[in-house]
């Protein structure tokens, strides 16, 4: 069966090619383009991996990422980061992310991380 | 095509090689058809006038560029210059003609032999003084066209909108509201390999003062505004679908 991943950004191009390289990559993708619209989603899916954005309108990532841990533990966290925010990610690796890519990301980055995510849950 | 512009017919399939060779001679004296096949060459040359070069790619679809010539010598008779894009450095030759080759890394040797055709003075341009690029666009999605062109549109229809959004916030005062959409929208410049954009962007999110801001999205305007006006020169055909 297919993987299901989440993925919440609000960049349409980054969400673009998210859902593109995910899906030629043989995952099933669900976009929430924003926190209050992936709260909703969590309460209504399953999903296998969640792909978050820190800065998120409405509620942020972090959380939504305390959202998650509470609600959804066993659901594997990677963060999507610009280069300039290492603070932010260190808040959300003490919070308990799995692992982080920077936007824009590697193609084959991207994979190797989603894979190895997957494989370790 | 005003009377006085030389018209290239560029026949490749391949985006990054028709993005590429549309930037280097697309201009007021030269107008360039890009077709992605064979046959969008044949049915064009045979539906209007013939350009004053024809360039085309050696593996092209359907009957690669040999069979495409001689279809056009023999039911068309095409004889003007042709240039075959090709891996060997080598003339090649069909039962009847022989043709020159260039490379797709158009280098000054490939330009030389176009200047020679055309009469002008076109020279690559380098990729630091190129508004954008689409590498990384067309790595991530082994050159699908459908995708890069969904991605421009994307780019287009998105920034602009959140750079006038940022014009907004700031005379409300709302810096911090700014600082984020220069931040959401920075990854979009990236991925068009826009280094300014990304270094605007930076700017605002991190080390501009208040004060510095007006003058700083105007910066970003305007480099997007670059960008689009590039994109729409290389790449009119998509334009004309917008």
């Amino acid at each position: 069966m297919k993987k299901k991943i989440l993925v919440i950004e609000d960049n349409p191009m980054v969400v673009r090619s998210l859902d593109f390289k995910l899906k030629k990559e043989g995952y099933d993708v669900v976009i929430a383009v924003d926190g209050r619209i992936a709260v909703e989603i969590l309460a209504e899916q399953d999903f296998d991996l969640i792909l978050t954005d820190l800065m998120l309108p409405f509620v942020s990532g972090n959380e939504i990422i305390e959202h998650i841990k509470e609600n959804y533990p066993k659901i594997p966290i990677i963060v999507l980061s610009t280069s300039t925010q290492e603070d932010i990610i260190t808040d959300a690796f003490i919070m308990g992310v799995d692992d982080f890519i920077t936007k824009p990301f590697s193609p084959n980055e991207l994979s190797l991380r989603v894979k190895r995510t997957l494989a370790k849950a | 095509m005003n009377t006085h512009q030389k018209h290239i017919i560029f026949a490749d399939a391949t985006l990054a090689s028709q993005t590429a060779f549309n930037a280097i001679f697309n201009s007021a004296e030269i107008s360039i058809t890009n077709c992605n096949s064979g046959m969008e060459a044949i049915q064009f040359i045979k539906k209007n006038e013939k350009p004053h070069l024809l360039i085309i790619e050696e593996h092209i679809k359907p009957l690669g560029a040999l069979q495409t010539l001689n279809y056009l010598k023999d039911q068309l008779n095409y004889t003007g210059p042709v240039f075959i894009i090709s891996e060997s450095n080598k003339t090649i030759y069909s039962d009847t003609s022989e043709y020159k080759v260039i490379t797709k890394e158009f280098s000054d040797a490939d330009l030389d032999k176009i200047n020679a055709v055309l009469k002008t003075d076109k020279r690559q341009i380098s990729t630091n003084q190129r508004a954008y690029s689409l590498n990384y666009l067309i790595n991530l999605s082994d050159d699908d066209q459908s995708f890069i062109f969904e991605s421009i549109k994307i780019f287009n229809e998105s920034v602009g909108v959140r750079i006038e959004e940022m014009n907004q916030l700031l005379k409300e005062g709302k810096f911090k509201t700014v600082r984020d959409i220069a931040h959401n929208i920075k990854p979009s410049f990236e991925m068009l390999e826009n280094e300014k954009g990304r270094v605007v962007c930076d700017r605002i999110v991190h080390f501009a003062g208040d004060n510095e801001m007006k003058d700083l999205i105007s910066e970003l305007k305007m480099e997007f505004e670059l960008v689009q006006e590039n994109l729409k020169k290389d790449l009119p055909e998509l334009y004309k679908e917008l």
